[in-house]
């Protein structure tokens, strides 16, 4: 138990020092970028936007003169107005790096010196005033700001006000400010963790480096150590070296301020171990892996042992290296190399474990033991005991195939048809260690000569690693459409740790397909062109009966009418009694008219107006019928 | 033989029966009501030998010949002087109102209906 408990704890220490080590660093590209992006806020010349002082802030800390530093001044003096204490505290910070000797006017004076007496002024605006009158050397009042301050993180204490606070804190004469710095604990375990390898606090590349620079420039100003860990250290130079994309002058300032901090303060020094540019990958052409070990800014760190801890594969933990020194490269100073081809690695991917210890020994140093860097290990591959024939496809007879050799095309065309199987065999060896491997892609090309329309197999390796294809021509015609005609056959052979690529023309091949239905030019449908119309479809109308059918069914249907007829003629049906007045004519004539309004309804009408008209004769229907009822009913009677 | 005396006597019978007790009246009824039934049974005929399309034709022919049939029989009912008792408040001219009017909603919705 007790070693179990030993042995999570060293894997999780593994872990940690393989997360902590920066594996990049500020390199002179990313300087000149950051300067360019300096350079263009100080041309486009407009003092009074924040760009521009920041500018001149950044370009100080690269080392960079800035041109014209008088007329930037001049530009920098006119801009000091106004009561935007961020813009008075930033031109004057940049004022004291081209010492422009900057005036303020007794209306800044008095907007400055009013933020600081005033009972509800927040961090934010104590830290601008505070700094921008002590730019101007003037002096503070140390314990009165400092309760101001106190004040006002009480009612505030945000992050970003505590290292607003840090920098007061910072510039401060005497001990003051002690209270402060003992806050640095709690406000350093407020940043928050990504993945386990960054720190930052929220609100990004600016409030983190104003909490950090205040922290190591009180640490120096009262001469302890910061509340801060290597390991926290390293994890937030991890965060800004992420950052090393930034576009914007604000960021970029704040981020060469941070990583400047983390290369020349007296605590902490993050080491970067980095691969060489060339270093990532090794094979026989090039078998040195080289590392360098500078600071976060890239500057070295004088003279270091650096050795490989181990180099051990990714996928099954084979470990080729271990405890070994690499050599310093003369003539570029923090550059170390080891042969890692000597040690006969097999293809893959390798993580190496580098610590570097300094000759000379500086506790500042953080993350410099256990830094892991993935290196890719390349092998050539050649193709071995490869043979090709053609076998009949009912296999009665033994396959009898001819050996082809890489990278020589046979000279030999093949010749198969409906009745064969194409079979190719090969397998592919590590040209070192000469055994038999698989490779990531492996794939069997045919490609017909002419038209070169091309159709691509896998290769599949059996248990053995023996690659087999073969080729049904019967059952894969449909795939070729049927295209008889010399194809050729070529290998393909691809994987991200080989260093030879192989493509290799194995033979020509007349292929014979029988004919395949429907021709052989069938092409597939383009997928972006315009799809077909889609046009509604009625209900065809089913077949009809003959009309003669029809018709002798539409004469048995009138047929019962005929025999009513008959009917009523037999009992004497008579209309001698039909009553000649007005309103039975009336009704009998409406009653037709309704009929034939169905009948025009039938036809052409729609439901509205038949139902219209229908009003109009129904009520003159009604009225006569009710008329003539009446008096029949009353003729009853009497 | 006897079975086919008496079928054919009751026949007789009931013919003579009807012939001599029903009233005029009712006997046109009757026509009517088997010339409707007649049309219905060749119309079922026709759609039982050749088949249903157009459906909706076929449907509303049919039922114009049942919807008839079924208001015919109302009429006869309510004209019957047998069934007097129990339709004292209606006079056989009501009933032949009653019987109009039916047939002109019911032919409306035939003819909407046959297309």
């Amino acid at each position: 138990m007790r070693f179990l408990c030993l042995f999570m704890a060293c894997l999780s220490l593994s872990w940690v020092g393989h997360a902590l080590s920066p594996s990049s660093f500020f390199s002179t590209t990313d300087k000149s970028r950051l300067q360019g992006v300096f350079e263009s806020a100080l041309k486009a010349g407009m003092a009074e936007k924040e760009d521009f002082p920041l500018a001149v802030l950044g370009l100080t800390l690269l080392g960079q003169t800035v041109a014209d530093a008088k007329g930037v001044c001049q530009k920098m003096q006119t801009a000091f107005t106004g009561n935007s204490l961020n813009r008075l505290y930033l031109i004057s910070q940049a004022g004291q790096d081209l010492k422009c000797g900057l005036k303020a006017a007794a209306d800044v004076s008095q907007t400055l010196k009013s933020a600081l007496t005033s009972s509800d002024s927040s961090v934010a605006n104590l830290f601008y005033a505070s700094l921008t009158l002590k730019a101007l050397g003037e002096k503070l009042d140390a314990a009165a700001l400092v309760s101001a301050l106190q004040a006002g993180l009480k009612k505030d204490d945000s992050v970003a006000n505590i290292g607003f606070a840090f920098q007061v804190a910072s510039v401060l004469e005497g001990k003051a400010a002690q209270a402060l710095f003992d806050r640095v604990e709690d406000v350093v375990v407020q940043a928050d963790e990504i993945d386990g390898k960054m720190l930052q606090f929220e609100g990004g590349v600016s409030t983190t480096n104003i909490i950090l620079s205040g922290i190591y420039k009180m640490a120096d100003k009262f001469g302890k150590a910061p509340g801060i860990s290597k390991m926290q250290a390293s994890k937030f130079a991890n965060y800004f070296l992420s950052r090393k994309s930034v576009q914007t002058c604000k960021g970029g300032y704040h981020l060469v301020d941070a990583l400047t901090t983390l290369s020349r303060n007296k605590y902490h020094i993050p080491v970067a171990i980095t691969l060489g540019e060339q270093s990532t990958v090794v094979s026989e052409t090039s078998p040195k892996v080289q590392v360098r070990i500078s600071n976060v800014m890239g500057q070295t760190l004088g003279a270091m042992s650096v050795k490989v801890d181990s180099a051990m594969r990714q996928t099954d933990g084979h470990t080729i290296l271990s405890k070994t020194k690499m050599a310093a490269v003369s003539g570029q100073e923090g550059v170390f190399e080891v042969d890692m081809m000597s040690a006969k690695p097999g293809r893959g991917f390798y993580e190496l474990t580098v610590t570097a210890t300094p000759n000379k020994a500086d506790a500042r140093l953080a993350g410099n033991e256990g830094a892991v860097l993935l290196v890719k290990a390349l092998g050539s591959v050649e193709v071995t005991q490869a043979e090709i024939g053609i076998v009949d496809a009912d296999q009665g007879t033994a396959a009898k195939l001819n050996p082809v050799a890489h990278p020589s095309k046979s000279a030999k065309v093949l010749e198969a048809d409906h009745h064969h199987k194409v079979v190719f065999k090969f397998a592919l060896t590590d040209k070192v260690s000469k055994e038999k491997i698989r490779a990531h892609q492996v794939f069997v090309r045919l490609a017909h000569v002419q038209t070169k329309a091309e159709i691509i197999f896998v290769a599949e390796p059996d248990s053995k690693s023996v690659y087999k294809f073969d080729l049904d021509v019967k059952s894969k015609a449909k795939e070729f459409g049927g295209k008889s005609g010399k194809y050729e056959i070529q290998l393909i052979v691809g994987d991200a740790v080989i260093s030879n690529p192989i493509l290799w023309s194995v033979a020509d091949i007349n292929l014979k397909f029988q004919e395949v239905d429907g021709g052989t030019e069938e092409r597939s449908a383009p997928l972006t062109g315009p799809k077909p119309e889609i046009t509604h479809l009625f209900r065809q109308p089913e077949a009809r009966p003959p009309s003669a059918v029809s018709n002798l069914f539409t004469i048995l249907c009138l047929l019962p009418f005929l025999v009513m007829l008959g009917l009523w003629m037999k009992l004497g049906v008579n209309i001698s009694a039909f009553p000649f007045s007005l309103s039975a004519l009336g009704f009998h004539l409406g009653l037709g008219s309704i009929f034939g309004l169905y009948y025009y309804f039938w036809l052409q009408l729609n439901m509205f107006t038949t139902v219209k008209y229908l009003f109009m004769v129904g009520v003159v229907t009604f009225l006569c019928g009710n008329a003539m009822l009446v008096k029949i009913a009353k003729d009853r009677k009497h | 033989m006897s079975s086919k005396a008496s079928l054919g006597g009751v026949v007789s019978k009931f013919m003579t029966e009807y012939g001599s007790n029903t009233g005029k009246r009712l006997k046109i009824v009757d026509a009517y009501l088997v010339f409707v039934f007649l049309t219905g049974v060749m119309q079922f005929v026709y759609c039982c030998l050749v088949g249903t399309f157009p459906f909706n034709a076929f449907l509303s022919g049919f039922i114009s010949c049942v919807g008839s049939f079924v208001l015919a029989v109302c009429l006869r009912l309510q004209v019957n002087p047998q069934n007097k008792s129990q339709f004292e408040t209606i006079s056989p001219e009501r009933a032949f109102a009653d019987f109009i009017f039916a047939h002109i909603i019911l032919h409306l919705v035939v003819m909407n209906f046959l297309g």
